[in-house]
């Protein structure tokens, strides 16, 4: 499954953390740590599938179950604030 | 989410670094310096002429930039906007690109095509701001000139009859301080809401007369506070903040200061792209030039001498002004705007529009 970010929600990254802007409604979410490092891969146009085999190799400490639960949870997350589109 | 999703290394391999500084999330894009009136107050011409416009094909590989470093916010605005007879073509650029925006102009230009064309802006359009210096001709047009004042209502009619519902600007001096409070009335019987900012002499070219003096500056903020707490908030910016620091910092519930220096964030959070494509910090200080968009790139601006220079002075700390060495207030002092104090050789001195020793002391 393809992930992308609607073609209203821009996502920069700062110093601190990410940003995903969305430019039609205002809306803006703060994201930090690992997750910056997801939106950056949904960005370069990763599949879930991809992102989660890329987290299992940073993270082979992070019992696989736990790292498709997490980032299910995330994306989840980004869908239901319109901030996602899975194709 | 759980720990590990919010720690911060390692990153995903493919996370990009900062190789380059980050752009400012928002830019304010002066596309003109040419206007159909001519404020005494305009601090875009603080420093004299800006030099000559580029072309709209030229603007639009700016916002190519722009978008490709994720800068979030534009602001066009001018001069007045809507001297250039390509506005349409540079504002429907901005539009095709993922950028919120904001238009700043004093309408007098703004006919039914020109409102349609901003309301064809929305969903991206954030706010249309207009400048409204008096509450009604004699006042307005003293200070912009005859005739702007029935010109720039009709144009604000033009924007409500698109939709659009304006909010104000009004550049606080000597000259319309004592009408403050029915220049409210009528921004905020037309428009949403109102900023009041005090005139700031931020060039050698604006005359010194403008400016407001401790006492009318003070009973102005005074003004503007009382007025933004009696309606809901819909007053707002630098006059009803100096009103509201001063306040907490009686009461001793000013928040801590947050950095060491003043409270710019020029280059950092926001920029200004003049009309020969020339990156300034802000539309104040647009005599000191960082880089250009048409000779250069964005990261040679913002990681210049020039640029390095300026964040450094802006960000020293404020002890090292032997004006505000000792000061009882440096612990919740605001930092203020660095643009007044910058013209004067060596460490920043206060912000006499945010001083709050200056604000405060008899």
């Amino acid at each position: 499954m393809k992930l992308r970010f609607p073609d209203s929600v821009v996502f920069r990254e700062e110093p601190e953390g990410g940003i995903l802007f969305d430019v039609d409604t205002g809306d803006m979410r703060f994201v930090e740590g690992v997750a910056v490092g997801i939106c950056s891969l949904i960005e370069g146009g990763m599949t879930r599938d991809g992102i989660l085999s890329e987290l299992a190799t940073r993270y082979p400490a992070i019992p696989p179950g736990t790292l498709e639960t997490d980032l299910d949870a995330f994306l989840d997350d980004l869908d239901r604030s319109s901030m996602l589109r899975r194709i | 989410m759980r720990s590990w999703m919010t720690s911060t290394a390692p990153r995903c391999s493919g996370a990009s670094e900062f190789a380059a500084p980050a752009a400012p999330r928002s830019a304010s894009l002066l596309l003109t310096g040419r206007c159909n009136l001519s404020c005494p107050h305009c601090t875009v011409s603080s420093s004299g002429p800006l030099g000559g416009d580029i072309d709209s094909a030229a603007w639009l590989g700016i916002l190519d930039t722009l978008a490709s470093r994720h800068v979030l916010h534009l602001t066009l605005s001018g001069g007045e906007p809507f001297a250039r007879e390509d506005f349409p073509e540079i504002a429907a650029g901005a539009r095709a690109r993922p950028f919120r925006m904001g238009v700043n102009t004093n309408a007098t230009l703004v006919g039914r095509a020109e409102a349609s064309l901003l309301a064809g802006l929305r969903p991206r359009l954030s706010r249309v701001m207009v400048s409204l210096d008096g509450d009604g001709p004699l006042l307005h047009d003293r200070i912009r000139g005859g005739g702007a004042f029935d010109a720039m209502l009709s144009g604000v009619e033009a924007l409500r009859g698109a939709g659009i519902v304006p909010g104000f600007c009004c550049t606080v001096t000597s000259i319309n301080a004592s009408r403050l409070e029915e220049i409210v009335r009528l921004a905020l019987d037309k428009g949403a809401w109102v900023i009041l900012n005090p005139f700031v002499r931020s060039g050698p070219c604006l005359p010194g007369e403008l400016e407001l003096d401790r006492d009318l500056l003070r009973d102005s903020a005074r003004l503007a506070f009382d007025l933004s707490r009696s309606t809901g908030g819909r007053v707002r910016g630098p006059l009803v903040e100096m009103e509201e620091a001063a306040r907490a910092a009686k009461a001793g519930t000013a928040p801590a200061r947050r950095g060491p220096g003043h409270s710019c964030g020029g280059l950092v959070n926001s920029m200004t792209i003049l009309p020969d494509g020339s990156v300034a910090p802000c539309d104040h200080m647009t005599s000191l030039r960082v880089g250009s968009l048409i000779s250069g790139t964005l990261d040679q601006a913002l990681s210049s001498e020039g640029a390095r220079r300026f964040r450094a002075r802006v960000e020293a700390p404020l002890e090292e002004c032997g004006e505000c060495l000792g000061c009882g207030y440096l612990p919740v002092c605001p930092g203020g705007c660095p643009v007044i104090p910058w013209a004067v050789e060596g460490p920043l001195g206060p912000d006499p529009l945010s001083c709050l020793r200056r604000y405060l002391d008899d």
